[in-house]
C-alpha cells in the first residue's frame, strides 16, 4: 500500500468534462488510474471518456464506492468542489486548479482541519504512485516503480528529481507535488510523515525553492522524527539578491526565505544538500551503496 | 496587488475609520490649493509609492510654508522615490497626499493577515516606541490573536488586544470599533494584508489611523471590481521588467546566456547550474502552457534587443507546455530579430519529437542535448564559440 493513492484507489474527477479535466483524465486512465466517475453539476446521467457523470460527489460514491478525487474545476468553484469531496468522506483530494482566492482556501483549511482529509494543492501537479496510479498532470513516462519518495513545491523541478531517480535505477514509490500557493493543503511535513511510515519508501527527496518559510518549518520536524535518508535541493542558491521573481518575491541574501538559510537549517537537521538537481540521483545512490 | 496609501485610506474612510483630513493631488499647484482648503498652519505631504520606509527616503515631509510645500511637490512629482524597500531603481511618484498633521500622545501598530496553516485571520498589535518625539516599531514581539474564520472576531479578542497593546480604557470603545471594522474590510474586500503601522491616540483623545498599507488578493480581483480599478501598473515596472505585458515571467541579469525555461523552480535551478559551471546568465524567460509562437517570439525579440546574448539555452521539462511551440517561437524570434548565436536545446515533454524535428531542419545552429548537465556545459562553452 503506497501513500495517498495506489492501484486500488477508486478515483473520481471533479470537472472531468471541461477541456483540461478531459485531457488529463484521459491521460490518467491511459496510465492505469482506476478512474470510476466524473462530476459535472447539471450533466448527471451522461457518459464521458467511457465513465458515468454525476451531479454530486455523494451520488458518485454511492454508485462507485470512490475514495479519491482530483479536481479541475475553475477557480471560482474550486473551494466548493474541495469541500464537497471532503463532506462526502473522500480522504485523498488533489486540486490542480490554479488561481483560487486565498480567502476561499482559508475557509477550506479551517473546515477540513482535524478531519483526516489529505488535500494536495491547489495549483500543483498532483500525485503519482509509479506504475500504479496518477492523480495529476505530470508526464507519465518518466516515472519508474522503486523506493524513493519525492515531495516538491517546484513543479517543473519535480520532473527533474523523477528523471534522476528513474535513470539511476532507484525509481519512486510516490511523487507528490504540493504546489507553492500561500494557502496550501499538505505541506512538506505532512507528506514526509507519510513517507517515513511507508515501508516501501527507503529514501526521501525534498525539492524546495527560495521564498517563504516552508523548508525552515520542515527542518525541525525532520531532526526530531525522520530516520530515513533524506536529500534536498533548494532552487535559487545563485539567485541575485534584490531581484524580484514572480511567485518567489524579492530575493533575500540571508535570513528566513533565503537559499543559504534554508540549506543551513536543513543540513543541521541531518538533510543532505545538493548544489544541483542533477546530483539528486547519484547522491541518493550513495546512501544505498555506501 | 498593493494599494496606495490614499486608496487604502479612502477604503477606511468609507468604512467609518477616523483619519486625518487630506486630499490626493497630481500637481504642485493642486497641492498648494489642497493645503489652503485643509486650513491650519502645517501640512504633511506624503509621496505615494507602493513601498514602505518613505519617510527615511525623504518621501514624507511636514511644511508650514506654502511656497516650500509647492517647491517640494514640484520636485517630487514625476520623480522616482528610492526607499530601502524598492531599491535600487525606486518607483515613480505620480500622486501626493496632503494631510493635516496630528499631535500624537501615544502610537501603536496593528496588523491583520492570514495564518495559512491554521486557516485563521490573525491580528498582531503593539505599542510603538517613542524616541524624542518620533515613533519606531515596538521593541518587543507583537501580541497575537487568532480569529476563527467562521465565528469571526469576538469582543474578548479585541479586549485582549487592547490590554496587551496598552490602550487607555477610555479609548476602548473606538478601539473595538476599529478592530471590528478592519476585520470586516479584510473579509469583505478579499485582502491579504492590512498593516496599520501608525495608529495613534491623538492629543485630542481620538483613535486615528495615520498610515496603512493594504494588499488585495490578485486571485480575487474578478469579484472585487471596485478594487481591480485601483491597480497602478506604473509601480510594478521594477518588479516585472517588460515581458510582463507578454504574460511571461522574466528575470534580467548581467551575463551573456539567454535561457528559456518553464516554471519558476526550473528557472532558479537553471540559473544555479549555469553559475556553478562558470557561466553568466543574461536573462531567463519563463514560459507557461498558454504561450503561443507569436508571444514567445515577441518576448524573446524584446529581451534580446535590450540585452545582447552570446548563447541561448532552451531548458523545457514538463507535462503541459508544448515543446514544438517553444521551439517554433524561439526560431521565429531569431529569424525576425537577426539573432544568430548558437542554441542548446534540452527538451522533454509533450510533442517533443515535433520540436526536435523543427530544430534539425532549422538554418540556425541548434544542438539538441539529452542530459541536463551536458546542456548546461554546452551552453556555457557556446559563449566563446
Amino acid at each position: 500500500m503506497a501513500i495517498l493513492a495506489d492501484k486500488n484507489s477508486r478515483v473520481i474527477c471533479q470537472g472531468m468534462t471541461g477541456t483540461e479535466g478531459s485531457h488529463h483524465a484521459a491521460q490518467c486512465i491511459a496510465y492505469g488510474t482506476n478512474l470510476v466517475a466524473g462530476i459535472t453539476p447539471g450533466r448527471g446521467g451522461e457518459r464521458h471518456l467511457g465513465r458515468p457523470i454525476f451531479d454530486t460527489v455523494n451520488e458518485a460514491i454511492e454508485a462507485t464506492n470512490a475514495n479519491a478525487s482530483m479536481i479541475f474545476v475553475p477557480p471560482l468553484q474550486a473551494a466548493d468542489a474541495i469541500l464537497e469531496a471532503a463532506d462526502a468522506g473522500i480522504k485523498t483530494i488533489v486540486c490542480i486548479t490554479r488561481g483560487i482566492p486565498a480567502h476561499d482556501m482559508v475557509k477550506v483549511k479551517a473546515t477540513i482541519r482535524g478531519c483526516g482529509v489529505n488535500l494536495i494543492g491547489p495549483n500543483c501537479p498532483g500525485i503519482i504512485t509509479s506504475e500504479e496510479t496518477k492523480l495529476g498532470i505530470m508526464p507519465s513516462t518518466i516515472h519508474k516503480k522503486g523506493i524513493i519518495g519525492i515531495v516538491s513545491r517546484a513543479d517543473s523541478l519535480t520532473y527533474e528529481a523523477v528523471m534522476q531517480t528513474s535513470r539511476i535505477g532507484l525509481g519512486q514509490t510516490t511523487t507528490v507535488g504540493i504546489g507553492s500557493d500561500f494557502v496550501m493543503g499538505m505541506d512538506f511535513i505532512d507528506v514526509i510523515k507519510l513517507f517515513e511510515r511507508d515501508r516501501r519508501t527507503k529514501g526521501i527527496i525534498l525539492v524546495g525553492e527560495i521564498g517563504g518559510d516552508l523548508e525552515e518549518r520542515t527542518a525541525q520536524y525532520i531532526a526530531d522524527e525522520v530516520r530515513k535518508p533524506i536529500l534536498s535541493y533548494i532552487a535559487g542558491v545563485m539567485a541575485p539578491p534584490g531581484k524580484y521573481i514572480g511567485g518567489v518575491g524579492m530575493i533575500q541574501s540571508s535570513g528566513v526565505g533565503s537559499a543559504a538559510y534554508k540549506c543551513a537549517v536543513l543540513a543541521e537537521a541531518g538533510v543532505q544538500i545538493v548544489q544541483s538537481p542533477t546530483e539528486l540521483g547519484p547522491r541518493m545512490l550513495e546512501f544505498f551503496e555506501g | 496587488m498593493n494599494l496606495h496609501e490614499f486608496q487604502a485610506k479612502s477604503l477606511f474612510r468609507e468604512a467609518g475609520i477616523p483619519l486625518p483630513f487630506g486630499e490626493v493631488v497630481e500637481s504642485a499647484s493642486a497641492a498648494v490649493e489642497a493645503a489652503g482648503r485643509l486650513g491650519g498652519q502645517q501640512w504633511i505631504v506624503k509621496a505615494q509609492v507602493h513601498a514602505g520606509a518613505r519617510a527615511a527616503a525623504g518621501g514624507v515631509r511636514c511644511f508650514s510654508d506654502l511656497e516650500k510645500l509647492r517647491r517640494y511637490a514640484e520636485g517630487m512629482l514625476g520623480e522616482r522615490l528610492i526607499t530601502t524597500e524598492n531599491a535600487p531603481d525606486g518607483q515613480p511618484v505620480n500622486h501626493l497626499l496632503v494631510e493635516q498633521p496630528c499631535a500624537i500622545k501615544k502610537g501603536y501598530c496593528l496588523n491583520l493577515m492570514f495564518d495559512p496553516q491554521r486557516g485563521e485571520v490573525i491580528f498582531q498589535g503593539g505599542e510603538l516606541t517613542s524616541v524624542e518625539g518620533s515613533y519606531a516599531p515596538p521593541s518587543s514581539a507583537l501580541f497575537r490573536v487568532g480569529v476563527n474564520r467562521f465565528s469571526g472576531l469576538q469582543n474578548f479578542q479585541s479586549r485582549q488586544l487592547a490590554v496587551a497593546m496598552g490602550v487607555d480604557k477610555a479609548l476602548w470603545p473606538p478601539f473595538f470599533h476599529l478592530t471590528h471594522t478592519l476585520y470586516q474590510l479584510f473579509i469583505e474586500k478579499d485582502l491579504l494584508l492590512i498593516e496599520v503601522d501608525t495608529l495613534v491616540e491623538s492629543e485630542l483623545g481620538e483613535m486615528m489611523v495615520l498610515n496603512a498599507r493594504v494588499q488585495v488578493d490578485d486571485n480575487a480581483l474578478y469579484r472585487q471590481p471596485q478594487l481591480a480599478q485601483l491597480e497602478d501598473l506604473s509601480q510594478d515596472d521594477f518588479h516585472h521588467d517588460h515581458t510582463h505585458s507578454h504574460g511571461l515571467g522574466f528575470i534580467s541579469m548581467e551575463g551573456d546566456i539567454s535561457c528559456i525555461v518553464n516554471g519558476t523552480g526550473l528557472a532558479l535551478a537553471t540559473l544555479d547550474m549555469i553559475q556553478l559551471k562558470g557561466g553568466q546568465v543574461a536573462n531567463i524567460i519563463d514560459v507557461n502552457n498558454e504561450v503561443s509562437i507569436e508571444t514567445l517570439a515577441e518576448a524573446c525579440g524584446f529581451v534580446w534587443q535590450k540585452e545582447h546574448c552570446k548563447s541561448i539555452l532552451i531548458n523545457i521539462v514538463g507535462g503541459i507546455v508544448q515543446c514544438n511551440i517553444v521551439a517554433a517561437g524561439v526560431l521565429e524570434a531569431m529569424r525576425r530579430y537577426g539573432v544568430n548565436c548558437p542554441v542548446v536545446a534540452r527538451i522533454e515533454g509533450s510533442l517533443v519529437e515535433e520540436a526536435k524535428l523543427l530544430f534539425t531542419q532549422a538554418e540556425q545552429r541548434v544542438a539538441v542535448v539529452q542530459a541536463l548537465d551536458d546542456a548546461i556545459v554546452a551552453a556555457v562553452k557556446a559563449v566563446d564559440s
